[in-house]
């Protein structure tokens, strides 16, 4: 006999890639098997698309000197999801950045700068210099171009991480990959509780707004979190701080992370943008007002 | 022999006077042809401009020859030039999806404590009693399990 009452969620979580991993079902018996299969993915993508280890497919790419290079299926996704971006933002979601991060000091995993970076500009080349080739599985870059698939990557890869662990544990399972949140599966009654916030890594607690998702993904983009690391593909430099944070939820956590991100960098241009594509959203302005838009509630809203 | 001015014969005078006739010839006949080529050329172009043997009326046999031809031509270059299949409509744009919810909040019926607590009240008030139970107690909602912000 159903009590009308959600049962309540198993959750498991860990430190990956600078933030934290969580994963959460319904069953307690099946945490283990959706844990294993989200952390397959998340090695899967690390090896494929980090720029902090040397020996990943995508630093091997970018040290190619514009040469081609065969890649595997996940990197090849993974940049295909990025050129994507690109495309449908009008180049607002760059992974030609790469440059330009390594030139604001930006291309080293958060916590791990010793010293202040020396900063300066560098011109992003642009996404249409990158020739890939998804039936050959080959990339090649112009001499000089290095990419970055940070904006899109992690987002693809809790969406993916979401689909392994549905699928080796069966039921509702929840993923969040350092503030990109992918769900899969039955979700329950009144939906997976979600704390929207301006870092990932602060409390339950913090002030900010709970919600519910039931299918697709949430993402946030900040620039908050570690400092202004969101950079405008056609300055160079980093965005304007209209916004301090942008949360979405979409079909996908990939289309989510896509949005949040570009409308950090649109600017006061975000919220027209995002409602002419009935994308919900959650905007904190740089002063701590926060606007919804495309049904996102306001209940809860603790930022007014 | 007859030896004449510089020392050659007659005959050899007659002999190189004959090739000397057939170089000129030979030159003459080469420009003529030229000359000729040219002529006709620009007669041609001028009397039935913009034909050429692409033009020409072909007979029906050879006609459906060449239609043989580009037909076994076409099917044995279909698989290199198929067209790549029709994007799906979630790769041409953002796809949005359910917009979230309010996070959830359960409300359920008064805890045992609350009922015995209440049964005192009633004691005392079996109006307010009454009343009290049948209000729903609001308790906390279910713990978020995953904060989304900034990385």
């Amino acid at each position: 006999v159903s009590t009308g009452l959600a049962a309540a969620p198993i959750t498991s979580a860990w430190s990956v890639w600078g933030g934290t991993a969580v994963v959460a079902v319904l069953n307690r018996d099946r945490l283990e098997l959706a844990r294993s299969a989200v952390e397959e993915t998340i090695e899967a993508f690390d090896r494929a698309c980090s720029t902090f280890r040397a020996d990943s497919e995508l630093s091997r790419v970018n040290a190619a000197g514009g040469a081609a290079v065969a890649i595997g299926p996940v990197l090849r996704d993974a940049v295909a999801a990025a050129l994507r971006a690109a495309a449908v933002t009008d180049g607002d979601v760059d992974p030609t950045v790469g440059g330009a991060l390594v030139a604001l000091g930006l291309d080293r995993e958060f916590g791990s700068a010793s010293s202040p970076p020396t900063v300066s500009f560098a011109v992003v080349p642009g996404w249409r210099s990158v020739a890939l080739d998804p039936r050959a599985g080959t990339i090649r870059l112009a001499p000089g171009v290095r990419l970055d698939l940070g904006a899109t990557a992690k987002a693809l890869a809790a969406d993916r991480a979401a689909a392994a662990a549905h699928e080796a544990a069966g039921g509702g399972v929840l993923v969040g990959l350092g503030g990109d949140v992918a769900v899969a599966g039955a979700a329950p009654a009144g939906g997976w509780p979600v704390r929207v916030t301006d870092d990932h890594r602060s409390g339950l607690d913090a002030r900010g707004q709970s919600i519910a998702i039931a299918d697709g993904g949430l993402a946030t983009s900040s620039i908050v979190a570690r400092g202004h690391h969101i950079v405008d593909p056609r300055t160079g430099a980093p965005a304007s701080d209209v916004w301090r944070t942008v949360s979405v939820t979409a079909a996908s956590c990939l289309d989510a992370n896509i949005a949040s991100t570009a409308a950090l960098i649109r600017g006061g241009a975000a919220v027209a943008w995002l409602s002419s594509l009935g994308l919900a959203a959650r905007l904190v302005s740089a002063d701590g007002r926060a606007t919804h838009v495309g049904g996102w509630p306001a209940d809860g809203e603790e930022l007014v | 022999m007859p030896r004449i001015g510089d020392g050659r014969s007659a005959a050899q005078l007659e002999r190189d006077s004959a090739l000397h006739r057939i170089g000129l010839t030979r030159r003459f006949a080469i420009g003529a042809a030229a000359a000729l080529t040219a002529g006709i050329a620009v007669l041609v172009s001028a009397v039935a401009p913009g034909r050429t043997l692409g033009a020409t009326q072909y007979s029906a046999a050879y006609k459906a020859a060449y239609q043989r031809y580009l037909a076994a031509r076409a099917s044995a270059t279909t698989p290199s030039t198929k067209m790549p299949p029709l994007a799906s409509p979630s790769s041409l744009g953002l796809v949005a999806g359910a917009a979230p919810q309010p996070a959830p909040t359960q409300s359920q019926g008064p805890s045992a404590s609350q009922q015995a607590q209440a049964q005192a009240q009633a004691q005392a008030a079996a109006a307010q009693a009454a009343a009290a139970q049948a209000a729903p107690v609001q308790v906390a909602a279910p713990p978020p399990v995953v904060v989304s912000g900034g990385s």
